[in-house]
């Protein structure tokens, strides 16, 4: 924490190197919120690299008590959440999920422990939820993000969204019953597709 | 079991841990009493877990550098987004400009021309200037340059080109001789012999003389008199003429001087005579003498115009006995091809008999100050007038300009606002873009 916040004060002072230092612990953590809340590998790279360009420019007007981590979520949830707005208004660039990693993970771990059955069927759920999270509007997507896959408190959530606790706590709650619905709607679709293919 | 909705609103929370001690109590003894409540939070438990179960991604490997990339180019410079976009397309940018420069210029133009910088006022529509003369004179002066030494040799000028047409003479009556053998062996028996000994008594040697001077003159007027005091002397006449006030050329006082061009006909024999006289009117700054002989050519057109006439003659003879229509017209056809042709060596030669006879000298008179007879004192009594003219001169200008930039400006607005235009619709397809993917 001491290296990370010399790190930013270096940085406010316009050294370079230590910024990319800052990207370089960042990047994972931002990439992957962003891959989790766009659904895809570019899009991620996009707002990855969009994120750290905010925070360069306005590095200057960071405030040093509250948490780089933080000021750097918060900056990527916004243009993500500004992205799927944005789309959803335009409707030119519908979200594109096929290329998500848990259909090629498979064959590469199929020799691992799990007896292949058992993987398929993870995986499947586990396509499943990713699906289901990315049909989830952006407040209950941002909470499933930031709390269960990522594992962040409600504390933290908080701050990186800029919410109080107990916005937080009933979002993350209706977040949560609705993606429940979401994955039974699918999975009664999927087996009315199949009652009628047989 | 009333409150089973109360508590499913609580339970999210209750599986975090984040009620508070008395409310997870409560939840906790109603999902003892109720399966469903139970059934449900073991479903949301499983699909947090599910969550929980995703891996993390590796971002690819080039993220990183990208980042770092595109932050040591906004260090680079403070105003990134409009350099990046100058950047990246300079090309389109110089294109525009340059476009932007020819509209406006195109604006601009007429006035530099009509008013300020233009090199001349022509006195008539008239486009022979000196950079036009320079070339012409040093192609010739090159391609002539025995004509000319020969030409300028002050003395025995006379003589040596007299001597010159003796030996003409000569090679001439041999090659009329021959030609009179042609015309033997094809016209014959309708040429009498003595028309044939006219014709060469006649016929001497065919040259077309041309000639070009260009002169420095103290006056251009009296000069131009002079000219045509030569001209009428020899019998000559003036092919055309023009003169105009150099604006290149302003004397110290401010005076116009002329600059002017004569295309002169000369009589062949007088030639030389004209030219010398001509000459010494004033500066010679160039001279070049050419000369073109066309006999050889000229009686070979002869020959064939007189074999053409037999030719006609005879077709005349044909079709005086001719008796069938079909004869009469393909007859008639061939003398029509013939006479066609007669007319065309015809004209040939009459235009060469023209130019033989009437030698071409083209002048160019310039009028110079004459800086070498006599020293001029600075006149210091017009010089508020002259500094008043100069004035005025260069404010016209200005004002020209100025007026002809704001025409300019009206040509390219229609441009300003397409390329306007055209880079607000690039811009928000950019933003549209700029997240959606490279």
């Amino acid at each position: 924490m001491a290296a990370e916040l010399r790190l930013v004060e270096r940085s406010k002072e316009g050294d370079l190197q230590a910024f990319e230092e800052l990207v370089l612990m960042y990047q994972k953590q931002i990439y992957n919120l962003g891959y989790r809340m766009m659904g895809n590998e570019e899009d991620a790279c996009d707002i990855a690299q969009e994120a750290f360009l905010r925070a360069y420019k306005s590095i200057g007007k960071f405030n040093l008590k509250s948490r780089f981590g933080t000021w750097i979520y918060r900056i990527a949830m916004n243009l993500c959440i500004d992205e799927l707005r944005k789309r959803k208004k335009t409707k030119l660039y519908p979200i594109v999920h096929n290329d998500n990693p848990e259909d090629k993970q498979y064959k590469l771990v199929s020799d691992a422990g799990d007896l292949p059955e058992e993987l398929v069927e993870k995986k499947e759920t586990r396509l499943k939820v990713q699906q289901a999270i990315n049909r989830l509007p952006e407040d209950h997507r941002t909470m499933i993000v930031l709390r269960d896959i990522q594992g962040r408190s409600y504390q933290e959530i908080a701050d990186i969204m800029g919410l109080n606790l107990g916005t937080v706590k009933s979002r993350i709650s209706r977040a949560r019953y609705n993606l429940k619905e979401e994955i039974e709607k699918q999975t009664g679709t999927e087996r009315r597709e199949l009652r009628l293919k047989c | 079991m009333g409150n089973c909705n109360e508590v499913r609103e609580q339970l999210s929370l209750y599986i975090d841990g984040m009620l508070e001690p008395g409310e997870a109590e409560g939840v906790e003894n109603h999902l003892k009493a109720c399966p469903e409540c139970s059934k449900e939070v073991e479903e949301i438990r499983r699909l947090i877990r599910e969550c929980g179960e995703m891996e993390e991604k590796e971002p690819p490997e080039y993220l990183a550098p990208m980042i770092i990339n595109s932050i040591r180019k906004q260090a680079r410079g403070k105003n990134t987004r409009f350099s990046r976009w100058l950047g990246n397309r300079r090309i389109v940018s110089a294109a525009a400009a340059v476009l932007l420069v020819l509209v406006v210029a195109k604006g601009v133009m007429p006035a530099l021309e009509n008013g300020f910088w233009g090199g001349m006022k022509a006195a008539n529509d008239m486009s022979t200037d000196q950079t036009q003369e320079e070339p012409v004179a040093e192609e010739y002066g090159l391609s002539s340059q025995e004509a000319l030494n020969k030409a300028m040799a002050p003395e025995g000028r006379g003589a040596s080109s007299e001597a010159e047409f003796d030996v003409a003479e000569d090679g001439a009556g041999g090659q009329i001789k021959m030609g009179r053998e042609m015309f033997a062996l094809t016209a014959d028996e309708a040429q009498p012999p003595q028309q044939v000994e006219q014709k060469e008594a006649e016929a001497g040697r065919k040259i077309i003389n041309n000639a070009e001077l260009s002169l420095n003159v103290e006056n251009f007027d009296e000069s131009f008199r002079a000219i045509q005091q030569v001209v009428e002397k020899t019998g000559g006449f003036i092919q055309s003429s023009n003169s105009y006030v150099s604006r290149s050329n302003v004397g110290e006082d401010g005076r116009d001087y002329k600059e002017g061009h004569v295309a002169l006909r000369i009589p062949g024999s007088e030639f030389y005579r004209a030219l010398d006289e001509i000459e010494h009117l004033g500066k010679t700054t160039n001279k070049s003498v050419f000369g073109n002989d066309v006999t050889k050519q000229y009686m070979d057109m002869e020959a064939r115009l007189k074999s053409k006439e037999v030719q006609e003659e005879r077709l005349l003879d044909i079709l005086s006995k001719a008796a069938k229509v079909e004869d009469i017209l393909r007859i008639e056809n061939e003398l029509n091809r013939v006479r066609t042709e007669i007319e065309m060596y015809v004209s040939q030669m009459r235009d060469w008999d023209n130019l033989v006879q009437y030698s071409t000298i083209n002048v160019f008179i310039r009028e110079v100050e004459p800086k070498d007879k006599q020293v001029s004192p600075p006149k210091m009594g017009n010089l508020w007038d002259r500094v008043k003219k100069g004035f005025i001169l260069t404010t016209n200008g200005i004002l020209d300009i100025v007026e002809a930039l704001i025409v300019g400006i009206g040509f390219a607005l229609p441009v300003i606002i397409i390329a306007g235009a055209g880079y607000l619709v690039w811009r928000g397809f950019r933003n549209k873009k700029s997240i959606q993917g490279r």
